[in-house]
């Protein structure tokens, strides 16, 4: 019966590597990304260990100490309460990325069904769900989070909340557009021929085999929401004072410019590395998950 | 005895990957004859593109690299050759055929303006004088030639086939490489194809390399043939030798694989056994000695040379040496 | 009187075009006889295929009736389904796509297990993953190798461990050698062979290559637009082929023996589109016979003597 027990051996086999390895390897030569990737990891770590890091607490007010330079008991300034600017960002990157991670989250997990379930039925659910996406879309991204955030009121959820739905279409439209070429693969007709239920084929094969793009927008999303929501705490629509989102920081930091120019800026760069670090990886992403671009 | 159009002498090819070094052609020795035609048999990575490649030095590269040997076309080294000459001598003296009939042309451009550019290019004619040229060879191939303001879409699988085979002919090549022309097509259309081929074969001089998986294909259009395995020939000789008489126990094992029709006894196939190794991983000595079923020790330890045990007959095997 | 497995009677798939109707099958009919394998062959778009995927309602039927064990299947209901799906099972023509990159050879061969929750322990599910690789000829150490790091005979080996596991008693192979290099396919071929001995299945044979056909069937079936031409024991479909198409498909196989004289017969032009075909015979414009009589009706199977059929307005 068994063939094979007749096939020979070949010598020593090849290094086999999976797909994700091959990905890796191919994204550590890639110098930029990997800076943006220490990049994120050391941010993490900051936010995860703020309370040990950080010199002081984040409301912690020291009167005597107020709109005082970089100096070395604060080594960022301090702002018009007095309370350490470093140890505000570096608390503030707890929200930050959590904005970040969560309305990202949120796109992902809702756009990522609605967009699998409008590849897989086609038709009229693929209009349904996709021009409702398209309805979204229309409404220019920063005034749908405005309004639907001065619906529900200012406060750090609603922010996410608002920032996840507007994110929901992008996420829809790659995953719509990655499932439809993988329910081309005859693995798909042969879990049908098994008798897999519908759900089990776009959760067991189609979404698991759609994720590369997906990772890609993922990560270029995180950076894109935290601009949005800094964006809108700075407008007052997000973070309540006195949580030290960097958005907020960056309008509270406004009306002292030219007495304490550190009160904004340092906030600013901090959005602009956070920002900066997820593109750089998002970018390398895609360039190592592209089959074409192999070497 | 004429002299050879085509002689390829000891000619490796390697594609060097981060990977390792794929040995896709080992020390492969062929010679053409003008008007002469010659199938190159073996299955799927056996060398048999990369080796066609090489004679129009089209091997990509990076990754693929032509390490040594030499390939004479009319007597001078194409490897020698400057990118220009080459360019001069691709499409004009040594034209290719390639499988696909549907990506090979070029969607925009009606068929017979690409076939006059290239009569043009080579030829330093008008591109009217060239229109004329593609009629003639559309018909050539039993297409009207009023068909030359068609485009690509218009034109069957079978049907673009052809037009590439006039493409191909249209300069007059002294020698033509078809690498699988005939795979991508249904068994009647292939049959038609390679009806036209036979009947160009004997209207027009020209030498044929016919690269196939199938050895009924190669028979049909081939005076020779050539039985590639991990990049090296393995046994070649006349058709009617080879077929009545295969020497190598790889040959005798792809002749025992093929389900012959004409063979009312259904017997059971007799595959050889196991897989076509790796070419980042060749066996020492004989490539074919752990799957063949008369390997002896010898085999593993040296490469065999080609003996020739019937007239221009050559096989590669401690067996006849 | 043999026992007949699968009942097909006026089987059709119409798809909507832009163009208009496509008759991918057009009223086809043939019975397959349990353990044994009917060839079904044809050239691409002969709708050989969308049978084979109507038959395990992949797709569902346009009209006719496909009764399995006398029950017709587009009555099942998703109960009834799921038990024809443990009784009929498809191998795929194309060894890398119908692998799931993302699942281990274990994973691949033991989905059907899971979905159809056949053993409780994952113990008893490795056992028997084990032993349908051993029965396909997969090597043990391949058991967690992805599909990617095995070449194409090996992975339609375990698309047909895959297909076996649940025990199934009928099989649709569509085109399952035809992406295989001639060495690999005659192993494969003969694991065919030897599976339908061991656990007696009865094989749809899709192919477009009657020379392949011809080592495994007991009976073939040649189709040509949607319709089936001629349908009887392989012998006589390839030494005594009555239709025209059947004889000039024959005669067109490249063969390798040298003494063969054999008249070759050359069809002009290509398979005409399958959208509204006009009311002829299939083959008309083809034909190197054709008469007055093939443009003024349709031709229809019938059966010209015991166990033979014929789609030729000439040759009733």
């Amino acid at each position: 019966m068994a063939t094979e027990a007749t096939t020979v051996k070949v010598s020593a086999k090849r290094k086999q590597r999976t797909k994700l390895q091959e990905t890796w390897r191919r994204l550590r030569k890639n110098r930029w990304a990997m800076g943006g990737l220490s990049l994120i990891i050391f941010l993490a770590l900051v936010a995860i260990f703020a309370n040990q890091i950080a010199p002081y607490g984040y409301n912690e007010q020291d009167y005597l100490r107020i709109l005082q330079g970089p100096s070395r008991e604060n080594l960022l300034g301090t702002d018009n309460l007095g309370r350490d600017v470093l140890s505000r960002i570096i608390h503030g990157s707890r929200l930050s990325l959590s904005i970040g991670f969560i309305t990202t989250g949120i796109g992902l997990t809702v756009g990522g069904f609605l967009g699998a379930l409008a590849a897989f039925y086609g038709g009229r659910v693929d209009n349904l769900i996709m021009r409702f996406m398209d309805v979204i879309l229309a409404i220019p991204g920063f005034i749908f989070a405005i309004a639907l955030v001065t619906a529900l009121g200012p406060s750090l959820t609603n922010l996410m909340i608002a920032v996840g739905i507007n994110t929901i279409p992008y996420f829809a439209r790659i995953i719509r557009s990655s499932v439809m070429s993988t329910k081309e693969n005859e693995f798909v007709e042969a879990a049908r021929v098994i008798g897999s239920s519908d759900l089990w084929i776009i959760f067991k094969h189609l979404i698991p085999n759609s994720l590369a793009p997906i990772l890609v927008q993922a990560t270029l999303r995180i950076g894109d929401t935290i601009i949005i929501a800094s964006g809108l705490s700075f407008l007052g629509l997000g973070a309540q004072p006195p949580l030290p989102e960097w958005g907020a920081l960056l309008s509270a930091g406004r009306g002292y410019l030219r007495v304490a120019w550190w009160m904004a800026t340092f906030p600013g760069i901090a959005i602009m590395i956070t920002v900066l670090a997820f593109n750089l990886l998002g970018d390398g992403l895609r360039d190592a998950l592209d089959p074409r671009l192999k070497n | 005895m004429s002299a050879n159009l085509l002689e390829i002498k000891n000619l490796h090819v390697h594609y060097i990957t981060d990977d390792g070094t794929a040995k896709a052609v080992n020390g492969i020795d062929l010679a053409l004859k003008p008007g002469e035609s010659l199938g190159l048999v073996g299955e799927t990575g056996a060398g048999k593109t990369t080796s066609a490649l090489s004679v129009l030095r089209l091997v990509p590269n990076p990754p693929g690299k032509i390490i040594e040997g030499e390939i004479n076309f009319n007597g001078e080294n194409l490897l020698k050759k400057r990118e220009r000459e080459m360019r001069r001598i691709r499409g004009n003296k040594i034209s290719m055929i390639f499988q696909d009939p549907m990506t090979s042309l070029n969607p925009v451009f009606t068929v017979g303006r690409q076939i006059a550019e290239n009569v043009a290019l080579h030829q330093n004619v008008s591109i009217k004088k060239g229109i004329e040229r593609a009629r003639e060879m559309l018909e050539l191939v039993e297409i009207p030639g009023g068909r030359v303001y068609d485009y690509p879409h218009e034109f069957s699988g079978g049907m673009r086939q052809r037009v590439l085979i006039a493409m191909a002919l249209a300069c007059n090549p002294a020698l033509i490489i078809a690498d699988e022309p005939t795979t991508a097509l249904d068994v009647t259309i292939q049959a038609q194809v390679l009806e036209i081929i036979k009947g160009l074969m004997e209207k027009v001089k020209t030498s044929l390399i016919m690269i196939s998986h199938d050895l009924g294909v190669v028979r049909e259009v081939s005076e020779r043939v050539a039985v590639m395995y991990a990049g090296q020939i393995v046994e070649v000789g006349s058709i009617r030798s080879v077929f009545q008489n295969h020497k190598h126990p790889y040959t005798i094992g792809l002749f025992g694989s093929i389900p012959d029709i004409d063979d009312r006894e259904s017997t059971r196939l007799k595959p050889t056994p196991g897989l076509m190794p790796d070419a980042m991983e060749l066996p020492e000595g004989c490539p074919f000695h752990p799957r063949c079923p008369e390997a002896m020790k010898k085999c593993s330890e040296e490469t065999p040379e080609s003996v020739e045990i019937d007239e221009r007959h050559f096989v590669s095997c401690f067996l006849y040496s | 009187m043999p026992d007949k497995l699968l009942e097909i009677k006026d089987l059709k798939k119409y798809f909507p075009t832009k163009q208009g109707l496509l008759h991918a099958v057009d009223g086809v009919n043939f019975d397959i006889n349990r353990g044994e394998t009917l060839g079904l062959v044809g050239e691409s778009g002969c709708g050989k295929s969308t049978t084979g995927r109507l038959l395990l309602r992949l797709l569902s039927a346009t009209g006719g009736e496909i009764l399995y064990e006398g029950e017709d299947i587009s009555t099942f209901n998703r109960k009834k389904m799921k038990e024809f799906a443990t009784k009929a099972q498809m191998v795929f023509q194309d060894p890398f796509s119908s692998l799931d990159p993302r699942m281990s050879v274990a994973d691949i061969i033991g989905e059907p297990l899971r979905v159809n929750r056949v053993y409780k322990s994952s113990k008893e599910r490795k056992r028997k993953i084990e032993e349908m690789m051993e029965f396909a000829g997969i090597a043990s150490r391949l058991i967690n190798s992805y599909p990617h790091e095995l070449d194409g005979g090996r992975r339609q080996r375990v698309g047909i461990a895959r297909a076996l596991v649940l025990n199934p008693d009928f099989l649709v192979l569509d085109e399952p050698v035809s992406a295989l290099d001639v060495s690999i396919q005659a192993q494969i071929l003969n694991l065919f062979e030897d599976l339908q001995d061991e656990f007696e299945l009865t094989y749809l044979f899709i192919a477009h290559d009657l020379s392949v056909v011809k080592h495994v069937s007991d009976r073939i079936a040649v189709m040509y637009m949607g319709q089936i031409v001629e349908y009887a024991d392989f012998d006589k479909v390839i030494y005594e082929p009555l239709h025209p198409y059947t004889q000039a498909l024959v005669s067109a196989i490249p063969r390798i023996h040298l003494d063969d004289k054999r008249e070759r017969i050359i069809l002009e032009g290509d398979v005409p589109s399958p959208v509204n075909p006009e009311p002829r015979c299939r083959f008309y414009g083809r034909c190197q016979e054709r008469k007055e009589i093939c443009q003024e009706q349709e031709a229809t199977l019938k059966e010209i003597e015991p166990g033979r059929f014929v789609n030729c307005l000439l040759r009733e």
